[in-house]
């Protein structure tokens, strides 16, 4: 049996040059198009002033943490939108979480009385 | 005369924008967005999975703002974090049924290929790449990707993936070898008699 003190340090010897060079062969996949809008628009919930906002309003931390989770799944469904105010982030969202059917309602409730103004 | 360690551009990066440097983080996204997302597509394979999975390692960067301590390297920290997010990711999809098979890297956007023969082949191994790192225990394949692709040294390996010594990490990756010769057999080159 091969115990790991007999084995060589380095990678390419792990795993055997024939192999090494093979896997090699296997290119990356692109990056998705869309990829950074999307990401930026799952940011926008992440922003402290969202947060401290919605919290200060009684929003728990597990329902922003599933907020945001809801807007970063479907606005990979879609085309990216660039919301024009907090409050249209946060009905898009919000409309988002309920097509997802996450169990958020509380905290929907919560977010949705918001004017979406900063503090 | 002492001189302090050097520390890693990312490194440097994280600890910028905890301090309030909001653009060290968009400078930082940009370094390592392609990593992420090249490590969750090889981890998971199904294209959707991977970008979820990708978008949310992302999330969980940003979010670390207030807790990040600087006590290991920056992107064996981030491996870390995506290692333990796609092997949850993949049980919670196996478990759904709907998405990790093999069958579901069809649809990764390869990059083109000028010649379509070689092209066609090129995509032939890429296709049996992907479903043999499939087809392994999720801690192994992430040491082949961690190593092979990300440019690991078996310490990082055995640090990313939480493993007691250099040696566990070692063997992961020599028991994957085993079943990659197998799984990829007509790819590689006949041994001599």
């Amino acid at each position: 049996m091969t115990g790991p003190e007999n084995l060589p340090d380095d990678p390419r010897d792990l795993l055997g040059a024939s192999l090494w060079d093979r896997l090699g062969q296997s290119p990356p996949p692109d990056l998705p198009a869309g990829f950074d809008a999307r990401f930026q628009a799952a940011l926008g919930v992440q922003r402290p002033w969202y947060r401290q906002h919605a919290r200060a309003l009684g929003a728990s931390a597990v329902g922003l943490a599933a907020l945001a989770a809801a807007a970063a799944v479907m606005l990979r469904s879609q085309p990216p939108v660039a919301p024009a105010t907090p409050a249209d982030d946060l009905t898009l969202v919000a409309d988002l979480a309920l097509v997802e059917n996450l169990d958020l309602l509380e905290d929907l409730d919560v977010l949705l009385v918001w004017d979406g103004t900063a503090p | 005369m002492y001189e302090a360690p050097p520390i890693d551009p990312e490194q440097h990066l994280m600890l910028r924008f905890q301090a309030g440097d909001e653009a060290a983080f968009a400078q930082l996204y940009q370094r390592i967005r392609g990593m992420v997302w090249r490590f969750s597509a090889r981890m998971l394979g199904d294209p959707e999975a991977a970008e979820e999975a990708a978008q949310d390692i992302l999330l969980r960067v940003f979010r670390a703002r207030g807790s990040y301590q600087p006590t290991a390297r920056f992107r064996t920290w981030l491996f870390r974090i995506a290692t333990n997010h796609c092997i949850n990711e993949r049980q919670r999809a196996w478990r759904r049924r709907e998405v990790g098979t093999p069958e579901g890297t069809a649809g990764l956007a390869l990059p083109d290929h000028q010649d379509p023969a070689s092209a066609s082949e090129a995509a032939a191994l890429a296709r049996a790449i992907q479903r043999a790192l499939a087809a392994l225990p999720p801690q192994q394949r992430a040491a082949v990707v961690l190593a092979r692709y990300e440019g690991c040294s078996m310490e990082q390996v055995a640090e990313a993936l939480d493993l007691p010594s250099v040696g566990a990490a070692k063997l992961l990756l020599h028991r994957a070898r085993r079943a990659l010769e197998e799984q990829l057999r007509p790819f590689l080159p006949q041994e001599a008699p």
